[in-house]
């Protein structure tokens, strides 16, 4: 029962960190324009998350101690610090879009507009993570988000052209009539949204959390081997259903309420409730992840005593940095700025600092000093660097793609 | 902060900054044609009764909204070639009728008369069809 549990962990990240805001807002995009054409760029980030999430939890599990603290012991201050700023800045907009994605699910569940339910999404986030347990929490919004699986129902309730689907897989680039920056740009989009860098602070915090040892590394494997595909696969379905829809009426996604309808299109008003329900799940689930990962950052950096399970009064400057970037986040949204596109923008920004996070942690996982005979093998280091060459070949491409196709839309 | 200012200003149907001004008329068009067609596809789930009244009203606004600012976007762009104008003059009806079909169709769901709103669903089709048009023809 206590393994099940645990692996709930992963079934968590997976949800709501692998399926949040911007993974419901990228699939349904690229599904819409590309039909699944980019569906083996979830398929790579997926892979991706896997090596880097194991790599994350072995190091938390082996040295007792997250990421983010041995970043700082083995690569010293001023690298740390570039990583810090990088991440945290990506993790506090990844955190302002999952507000805005809890504002906008009840916006379609009330129909009242988002920006009345922003403050009070806000201070929900940080009640729960001020008051409920991290084990209830983890629970609670993994078992919700798995509401999300309606995705693959209404898929296949929408009897969608698989032929053309299996064509599309195996020609992967542009249709006609699209451009190759608009393609790749989107193909950014979706790699990062799989690689979001709080999912391995997360991760790798929360195994500390839950004080992980040697003997969990099983069970830190069975995380990241079933939680993360699971969520790429619920990617694949929200992708599958914008294609059918969309797709050959060309009509391109920008807002949330078009990523639920094709679920009401084909299971109705049932379908309807419960895919609010997961995005509910999914956004919030994130909102505490992110949340907890700018406090987890921070705290780590500079050596504060953190975590979910301590105190709050013995925690204080971590539960500091929580609150004040749950402020921020709602502070910004509260201008009327709109959640997708900051959403949009967390994406590009997330592709940008992926190398500040994931070559520390390449370097980390292959330090015997903490790792000892559960440093990375070979295996494990090809893996490693293939992935670290498509993060910078991602982070590089960013920018330009942005620029050149005004934010995918040319 | 500088890169997040770039990115911001990217966001609507100006597009990019190497765009020329047929090039954002045709994202307007497009946003027009999104907003249509996402309206068409969600007057036909309310007549099958497969949406809830508060999600309706949420999905409409949304199209209203994106409709509203491709409008408002390519009334923000000023022609300033003889060519700039006549596309102009081609797209901003089309835009504007858009913007009402749509207004049309709210009102109609909004006082629940549904029966009107299936009615909307033709004129809605028409400006679909010449907003595509316009997109295919000068993209």
């Amino acid at each position: 029962m206590k393994k099940v549990l645990a692996v709930t962990l992963g079934i968590l990240t997976a949800i709501g960190g692998f399926v949040d805001i911007g993974d419901l807002v990228a699939n349904a995009q690229s599904g819409a324009r590309f039909g699944m054409r980019q569906a083996w760029v979830v398929v790579v980030g997926v892979i991706g998350i896997c090596v880097f999430a194991e790599m994350a939890g072995r190091v938390a599990a082996v040295s007792g101690r997250p990421v983010f603290d041995l970043v700082r012991e083995r690569l010293g201050p001023r690298i740390a610090m570039t990583n810090l700023v990088g991440s945290y800045l990506v993790t506090l907009l990844t955190l302002t879009a999952e507000i805005g994605g809890i504002a906008l699910t009840v916006q379609l569940a009330s129909g009242l507009p988002h920006v009345l339910w922003v403050p009070l999404a806000g201070f929900a986030v940080w009640v729960v993570l001020w008051r409920v347990k991290f084990e209830l929490m983890e629970q609670l919004f993994g078992v919700l988000g798995l509401a999300l699986v309606v995705f693959v129902i209404a898929l296949i309730a929408l009897d969608p052209p698989w032929g053309s689907f299996a064509d599309q897989l195996t020609h992967p680039g542009p249709p006609s009539g699209e451009n190759w920056s608009t393609w790749g740009y989107l193909a950014v989009s979706l790699f990062a949204s799989a690689l979001t860098p709080y999912e391995v602070f997360f991760f790798s915090s929360g195994g500390v959390e839950e004080k992980w040892t040697s003997d969990d590394l099983a069970t830190e494997r069975s995380n990241t081997a079933v939680g993360f595909p699971l969520g790429g696969l619920l990617g694949l379905a929200i992708m599958g259903c914008a294609a059918v829809v969309y797709e050959p009426a060309g009509i391109e996604v920008d807002q949330l309420s078009q990523t639920a309808l094709p679920v009401a299109v084909s299971l109705g008003k049932v379908g309807l409730v419960v895919v609010m329900i997961g995005f509910f799940a999914a956004t919030f689930g994130a909102a505490l992840e992110t949340g907890l990962s700018t406090g987890y950052s921070i705290a780590q950096y500079f050596g504060w005593r953190w975590g979910k399970l301590v105190r709050p009064r013995e925690a204080a400057r971590f539960h500091t940095v929580v609150l004040v970037s749950v402020l921020l986040g709602t502070a910004a949204l509260l201008t009327t700025i709109d959640p997708v596109q900051i959403t949009e923008l967390s994406l590009l920004f997330s592709a940008v600092v992926l190398p500040l996070t994931y070559l520390p942690i390449l370097v980390v996982a292959n330090d015997r000093d903490y790792l000892g005979e559960h440093a990375n093998g070979r295996v494990q280091n090809v893996l490693g660097v293939t992935f670290l060459i498509l993060i910078l070949i991602a982070a590089v491409a960013a920018i330009p793609l942005m620029i050149l196709t005004g934010m995918g839309q040319s | 902060m500088a890169l997040l200012a770039v990115a911001v200003t990217l966001t609507g149907c100006s597009g990019s900054p190497f765009a020329s001004y047929a090039d954002s008329a045709v994202l307007c068009a497009q946003e027009g044609h999104n907003a249509v067609g996402t309206l068409r596809v969600i007057v036909g789930s309310h007549d099958r009764g497969r949406l809830l009244p508060a999600s309706t009203e949420a999905a409409v606004h949304d199209v209203v909204a994106t409709a509203t600012s491709a409008l408002d976007q390519f009334d923000g762009t000023e022609p300033v070639s003889p060519d700039d104008r006549r596309l102009h003059d081609e797209l901003h009806p089309l835009l504007h009728d858009a913007v009402a079909r749509i207004a049309e169709v709210q009102e109609a769901l909004d006082t629940g008369d549904t029966a009107r709103a299936a009615v909307l669903d033709e004129p809605l089709r028409r400006v679909d069809d010449r907003l595509v048009a316009f997109a295919e023809d000068h993209r």
